[in-house]
C-alpha cells in the first residue's frame, strides 16, 4: 500500500473547516501531501487554518459567501496550485455541480464520481435505483411531492401515518419532518422545503413510511476504480436528536454475524449499482424483527467514521485519498476483523438544558481527556472563539475497548476528564446516556434520546 | 435655546443627522426667540465613511486622516488592466471615485472588474499585477479627499 503512486496528488485543498478539516490535513501530512486550508473572514483563528501549510480567505462569514462559494474555492485551488480538493462532510461534499466544476478545471474531487453523487444525492432517484438492485426500501413516494397537488392527502394516506417528509437532496436530518396526521402534513412539507432549500439549495421533498422504534444501522463501504466494492463492520447510530446523530458505536449489539453479512452485502450491491468510488456509507433502518430497509447513501466521509477506524485499524481518510488517486483495494470484506468495540460521543457547543440552543463564544478552558483507548478529534482550544455562523460540533471523543462494556467505561472516564469552560456543551447529556440502563443493555432505538433522556419533552 | 450641555435634544440630534452627510460647516436656526448655532470643523474624511462608524456627539470632532482601503472582492489573480497591452486603470496619484474601475480579477477563467468603494487619491499600491489575491486582501491605499464644493 505504501508503494509510490505517480498519480498521487501533490497538494490538497480542504474545502471545509473545523474538526474534519483538521482530520483531513493530518491524513495528508502523514501521506506527505501539501495542504491548503480555506477560511472565511471570521475563521482566521480556527485550528484548521493553523494546521495547514497555507490558507486562503474565500469570503465573509456567511457560508453561502465562503464555504459554499464555488468560484472562490476553485479559484483558491487554482492560485495555490492544488491538484485535488477534499470536501469533507456537509458544505459541498455532495454537490454534483461542485464535483463537475472541479473536474472541468482539472482538479480532482476526492470523492465519488459526479454521476454517483447525483444518483445517490437525489434520494428519490436513489430509492428507485435501490429497489431495482433488489435492496429493500421503505414504502413511500417515487417522486418529489408537490405541496399544491390535489392528490397530496390521498398519496399520504396510502403510505399511512405516521410518515416522514424528507429532503430529496438531503442528509444530516435537515429538511426532515415527522407527520403524525393529516393536519400536520402541509406545514411539515412547507418547513422541510424551506430547510432543504437553505441546506442543500434544492427544496424538493418526498414522503416515506415512518418505522416505529427502528435502529439506525449503517455500513461503511469502499470502492475502487476497478469496480471492487467492500463493506466494513456496521455502525449503530440510533442515539439521535431530531435525526442528528449524537452517539455512534461499532459494532452494533443487535447485529449478529449472519445479519452483518446480509446487510453488508446489500450495502455492497448499493455501491456496485452506482459504480461507487472511494468511501461512502449506506444507511439502513432495522426494525425489531431484523428487517432492514435502505434509507440513504452518503457519498462522503462521515462525521462518525472514527469508530470504524478504531475497530478495523484502517485510516478511512487516507484510504479515501488513495482510492481517489486510482489505487486499488487490497483486502476483502471477509479479511476485516472487528478488533474490539468503539463509541463516539459528539460534543456540540449547545446547551442541553435550553433545548440545545447553540452556545457560541469564547472557550476559556479546554482540557482534553486522554489515556489508553481515547481519541479526540477537535478544532477547539482554550481562547478559541466559536463563531455563530457554523454548526455546533466542537469535538468528537472516541473510546475503544476490548468489548462494549470496556468502551463505555473508558468513555465515562473521558467525559469526566474533559473540561470545557466558557461555552455550554453536550457533555452532561452524554454522561446521562452512558449511565442509562437501556443504553447499557444495548436497547437503543432512534427514539431513545427523546424517550429515556429528554423525557419526551423535546419536540418530536 | 442655548444647548451648551450635551443633553440629548431630539431637535438638535435631528438637525445633526441632516447635516452629517453634507459639507455644511456653520448653521444658525432662529425660531421665534430660540436659536441654535452649530459650527463644525471642515470635514477631513470623505462622506462615504459609514455614519455608523461615528458615535453621536463625535461628529464635531476633528479626526486624523487615515488612508482608506480598496480590498479584493474575490479570490483570484489581480491585474491592473484588462489586458497586458492596455494601460492600467489607475496609477499612484490618480483620483478615484466610488464605482470607478481600478483593476480586474481573473477567477475561474473569467475576468471581473474591481471597483473602488471609496473616493480619494491613490497613495499606494499594495499588490503587483498578476499577483494571487484572497478575499478581503488590501489592494490600494487611498487618501480621503474633501468633496468638491459646489
Amino acid at each position: 500500500m505504501s508503494r509510490k503512486n505517480p498519480k498521487m496528488f501533490k497538494k490538497v485543498l480542504i474545502a471545509n473547516r473545523g474538526e474534519i478539516a483538521c482530520r483531513i490535513i493530518r491524513a495528508c501530512r502523514e501521506m506527505g501531501l501539501k495542504t491548503v486550508a480555506i477560511r472565511s473572514e471570521v475563521d482566521s483563528n480556527c485550528l484548521h487554518v493553523k494546521l495547514a501549510d497555507e490558507s486562503i480567505c474565500v469570503g465573509p462569514g456567511p457560508v453561502l459567501d465562503s464555504y459554499l462559494n464555488i468560484p472562490s474555492i476553485i479559484s483558491a485551488a487554482e492560485i495555490t496550485g492544488a491538484d485535488a480538493i477534499h470536501p469533507g462532510y456537509g458544505f459541498l461534499a455532495e454537490n454534483t455541480y461542485f464535483a463537475e466544476v472541479c473536474e472541468s478545471c482539472g482538479i480532482k474531487f476526492i470523492g465519488p464520481d459526479k454521476d454517483s453523487i447525483a444518483r445517490m444525492g437525489d434520494k428519490v432517484a436513489a430509492r428507485r435505483l435501490m429497489r431495482k438492485a433488489g435492496i429493500p426500501i421503505i414504502p413511500g413516494t417515487e417522486e418529489p411531492v408537490d405541496i399544491n397537488s390535489a392528490d397530496l392527502a390521498k398519496v399520504a394516506r396510502r403510505i399511512g401515518y405516521p410518515l416522514m417528509v424528507k429532503a430529496a437532496a438531503g442528509g444530516g436530518g435537515k429538511g426532515m419532518r415527522l407527520v403524525r396526521n393529516e393536519s400536520e402534513l402541509i406545514p411539515a412539507i412547507s418547513i422541510a422545503q424551506s430547510e432543504a432549500k437553505i441546506a442543500f439549495g434544492n427544496p424538493a421533498v418526498y414522503l416515506e413510511k415512518y418505522i416505529e422504534e427502528p435502529r439506525h444501522i449503517e455500513f461503511q463501504i469502499m470502492g475502487d476504480s476497478k469496480g471492487k466494492v467492500i463493506y466494513l463492520p456496521e455502525r449503530d447510530c440510533s442515539i439521535q436528536r431530531r435525526h442528528q446523530k449524537l452517539l455512534e458505536e461499532s459494532p452494533s449489539v443487535f447485529v449478529s454475524d449472519s445479519l452483518r453479512k446480509k446487510m453488508g452485502r446489500a450495502a455492497v450491491r448499493a455501491g456496485e449499482a452506482i459504480d461507487y468510488l472511494t468511501v461512502g456509507t449506506v444507511e439502513f433502518l432495522v426494525d425489531k424483527k431484523k428487517n432492514f430497509y435502505f434509507m440513504e447513501m452518503n457519498t462522503r466521509i462521515q462525521v462518525e467514521h472514527p469508530v470504524t477506524e478504531m475497530v478495523t485499524g484502517l485510516d478511512l481518510v487516507k484510504e479515501q485519498i488513495r482510492l481517489a488517486a486510482g489505487e486499488k483495494i487490497l483486502v476483502d470484506s471477509d479479511d476485516i476483523t472487528i478488533r474490539g468495540a468503539a463509541i463516539e460521543c459528539r460534543i456540540n457547543a449547545e446547551d442541553p438544558e435550553k433545548e440545545f440552543l447553540p452556545s457560541p463564544g469564547k472557550i476559556e478552558q479546554f482540557i482534553l481527556p486522554g489515556g489508553p483507548g481515547i481519541r479526540v478529534d477537535t478544532h477547539g482550544y482554550a481562547g478559541y472563539i466559536i463563531p455563530s455562523f457554523y454548526d455546533s460540533l466542537l469535538a468528537k471523543i472516541i473510546s475503544m475497548g476490548e468489548n462494549r462494556a470496556e468502551a463505555i467505561g473508558k468513555m465515562q472516564r473521558a467525559l469526566r476528564e474533559f473540561i470545557i469552560e466558557g461555552v455550554k456543551t453536550t457533555i452532561p447529556l452524554h454522561q446521562q446516556i452512558l449511565n442509562n440502563e437501556d443504553f447499557l443493555k444495548g436497547e437503543v432505538f432512534t427514539n431513545f434520546l427523546h424517550k429515556h433522556i429528554l423525557g419526551g419533552t423535546d419536540g418530536k | 435655546m442655548n444647548n451648551k450641555n450635551n443633553d440629548h435634544n431630539p431637535e438638535i440630534e435631528q438637525i445633526l443627522d441632516i447635516l452629517r452627510p453634507t459639507d455644511v460647516v456653520e448653521l444658525k436656526v432662529v425660531d421665534g426667540d430660540s436659536s441654535i448655532f452649530i459650527r463644525r470643523p471642515k470635514p477631513t474624511t470623505p462622506n462615504n465613511l459609514s455614519p455608523t462608524d461615528k458615535k453621536p456627539g463625535e461628529i464635531a470632532m476633528p479626526r486624523e486622516t487615515r488612508p482608506l482601503v480598496i480590498k479584493s472582492p474575490l479570490v483570484g489573480t489581480f491585474y491592473f488592466s484588462p489586458s497586458p497591452d492596455k494601460p492600467p486603470y489607475v496609477l499612484v496619484g490618480n483620483h478615484v471615485g466610488v464605482g470607478q474601475k481600478v483593476g480586474v480579477i481573473e477567477t475561474m477563467k473569467i475576468f471581473k472588474d474591481v471597483t473602488s468603494n471609496v473616493r480619494g487619491k491613490i497613495i499606494r499600491v499594495l499588490v503587483e499585477s498578476g499577483q494571487k489575491v484572497e478575499y478581503g486582501q488590501e489592494l490600494f491605499l487611498v487618501e480621503p479627499e474633501e468633496p468638491k464644493n459646489v
